[in-house]
């Protein structure tokens, strides 16, 4: 396990730590514990992962607050 | 009349959908107390109107944020004869989310599968019919951009507003029964109403993960994805999200701008002339105060304000454009680590790079910015960004004094604005703002080939609101800088103001460049006509009071249409705060450089 600042490729989510308000906004665009995620980009900057055919950028200190493992 | 709502997630083509409708009778403002944009039109079909409200583009109901307490406010108050649900047929799984939301409210939408024909040349095979039978609703295929289904939209539309449609989706079991328990709790507790939509909001933690596991039930019935079909927006994005890919920034960024001011050129000098010779014509009528003040206050002052209203037409349309085909919710992705050094989040870069062209949508564009805290500072410094109208100032400065510095002084006017705008950030996030800015959580959508057509329309629009909203301010301020230089500038208000005023500035400044600050305050573009009137050609400047002069007018005070932006979008208290500290740093900062040149000789 590790945290998804640290990942690439297919991961699942296991816990979303961090405040209510970040919680909301990562549901909303289906980011939610238990569902498997691809991190198509994580070099510089915000992380970028797809999610439901979807991409989301996501800043790296919210992503240090997101535990994944490898799927 | 029916009224029909609109709802769906962001970029799933739901306005260009509501302008396909509603053609011309369209109205844009913002939702009660709030600014969130409400936009309502209103169509015919058969024997029946349609009034059709556009309600902002959300994920789900139930976060924290403006725009959800609009839609949820507005669906269980207004109760609408029909919610329109429109979904991208490309990202079912995520789009879905919604869809379920308002089934647990009590509302049985119409879905609308936007984008079906790049579904199909995704390889996306969707069976509509299933999907139907899954949620117990009611699906129309269509594609707003290739003008199929709409009509079917419109007969299915007519039809179902006209019936009440029970809703008839359950959950598990086991999750239907704790649903129930809470239902009755909340009714013995006294609630009456939505108390399905309460009970699911209690029960959150179970409820977020059960609407995916439905969905993702759903679309693996529903869904087949046959070939991958040639991605472009792939290989797009593998440029362009690049380490370096800001590069490409720049020459977007030119284009943009080269399009926004070529094309609006001839249109400006247009209108001059127009607003020029109407103020003669009302001349030849005579010459008393009334007339005067008709002539030369309202028409002049409202028509130099106005000759700007094409270069802000053409860069809504550009800027439309960038936002549509997908580059401009990439520049936060790209400029983040950036922006987050100054202070601002990610976000921040749009509403500032547009500030280059133009403050007024450069303030506008701060609506982005989820939160308050980010989009007042973003707002704030806003204006600091020099714009081009600050542009003919330097150019007629550069002419008269300072020929042989020309591209040094080029580069030094616009980073001072960025400079001042960056430490005034900083200052701020020290002072009052302590929060760290927020990091980014964005979505980063399909590229699309933007409908030029449905940009027009949208842009149209945009333009009336803004000229509805800002023509009291303009008109008030024109006709305040004409009684103040009545009759004629040398025996006016202005000219003993200007006297006093002049004594506060150690620039040495005479009372004709105190008075066109005035001036520049309605636009600043008229500084130079007003400095060129007042002097009749023998100017009175050193080197140093004209340089200190210049950077004054760089920064000081955001024009009145700017100042009317700051109230529309963040309130008087912060639109008055930004004026202030404009004014003080502008002071403060042409006096030092005044003050530094004069030691040094100049």
């Amino acid at each position: 396990m590790e945290t998804l600042d640290r990942a690439l490729g297919k991961v699942r989510i296991i816990k979303i730590y961090g405040g209510e308000g970040i919680r909301r906004r990562l549901y909303d665009l289906g980011l939610i514990e238990g569902v498997t995620v691809e991190v198509v980009k994580n070099d510089f900057g915000p992380i970028i992962v797809k999610v439901r055919g979807n991409k989301v950028a996501i800043g790296r200190g919210i992503a240090k607050k997101i535990l994944v493992a490898k799927a | 009349m029916k009224e029909i709502a609109l709802i769906g997630n962001p970029n799933v083509g739901k306005s260009s959908l509501f302008y396909k409708l509603t053609k011309e009778e369209v109205h844009i403002g913002n939702w009660p107390g709030v600014t969130v944009e409400k936009k309502e039109g209103v169509y015919k079909y058969k024997d029946e109107k349609f009034k059709v409200v556009d309600l902002p583009g959300l994920y789900s109901l139930s976060s924290e944020g403006l725009d959800q307490k609009v839609a949820i406010e507005y669906l269980t108050k207004n109760k609408p004869d029909l919610v329109v649900n429109v979904l991208d047929a490309t990202i079912l799984g995520r789009d879905l989310y919604l869809t379920l939301e308002l089934l647990d409210l009590g509302i049985s939408p119409l879905l609308v599968l936007n984008k079906v024909d790049k579904a199909k040349e995704l390889g996306i095979d969707i069976d509509i019919e299933r999907l139907k039978r899954e949620l117990n609703l009611e699906i129309v295929p269509i594609s707003v951009l290739k003008n199929e289904g709409l009509d079917k939209l419109k007969e299915k539309i007519y039809k179902l507003s006209r019936e009440k449609k029970e809703v008839n989706f359950k959950y598990s079991k086991e999750v239907e029964d704790k649903i129930n328990k809470k239902i009755e709790e909340l009714k013995n507790k006294g609630f009456k109403e939505n108390l399905r939509f309460l009970a699911t909001k209690e029960l959150e933690d179970i409820i977020i993960k059960e609407r995916y596991k439905k969905i993702e039930e759903i679309v693996n019935k529903c869904v087949k994805y046959k070939k991958k079909g040639r991605d472009i927006c792939e290989l797009l994005d593998k440029v362009f999200l690049s380490k370096y890919g800001y590069l490409c920034l720049i020459p977007i960024i030119w284009l943009m701008f080269k399009f926004t001011f070529d094309t609006s050129a001839p249109l400006v000098d247009f209108i001059s002339l127009i607003f020029n010779s109407l103020s003669t014509y009302i001349k030849s009528f005579g010459s008393n105060f009334l007339i005067n003040l008709l002539a030369d206050g309202v028409v002049n002052g409202v028509g130099t304000v106005l000759s700007f209203l094409p270069i802000l037409t053409f860069m809504f349309i550009a800027l439309a454009i960038l936002e549509e085909s997908g580059f401009f919710p990439r520049i936060p992705y790209l400029l983040d680590r950036v922006m987050r050094k100054i202070g601002l989040p990610g976000e921040a870069s749009i509403p500032l790079i547009i500030s280059y062209g133009c403050n007024v949508p450069g303030v506008m564009a701060t609506r982005v910015i989820r939160d308050k805290d980010d989009r007042v500072i973003t707002a704030i410094i806003s204006p600091f960004i020099p714009c081009t109208a600050r542009l003919p100032i330097f150019a007629f400065f550069i002419a008269l004094f300072f020929k042989e510095y020309e591209g040094f002084l080029l580069i030094f006017f616009y980073s001072l604005g960025l400079i001042v705008a960056i430490a005034l950030t900083l200052i701020l996030r020290k002072l009052i703002f302590k929060k760290p800015p927020m990091e980014i959580i964005l979505e980063l959508p399909h590229y699309n080939v933007p409908n030029i057509n449905l940009i027009l329309r949208n842009t149209w629009f945009r333009v009336r609101a803004f000229l509805y909203k800002a023509s009291t301010i303009i008109l008030l301020g024109s006709i305040l800088v004409y009684i103040l230089t009545y009759p004629n500038p040398e025996n006016s208000i202005s000219h003993y103001l200007g006297n006093i005023l002049s004594n506060f500035f150690i620039q040495g400044w005479d009372w004709r460049a105190v008075v066109s600050l005035i001036y520049g305050v309605i636009a600043k573009e008229l500084i130079v006509s007003s400095l060129e009137i007042l002097y009749k050609g023998s100017f009175n400047f050193t080197f140093a009071s004209a340089l200190s002069y210049l950077v004054f007018t760089l920064l000081y005070f955001p024009c009145v249409a700017t100042l009317s932006t700051l109230k529309s979008e963040i309130g008087w208290k912060w639109a008055l705060f930004s004026m202030f500290v404009s004014v003080l740093v502008a002071y403060l900062i042409s006096s030092i450089i005044f003050l530094v040149l004069k030691w040094g000789g100049f």
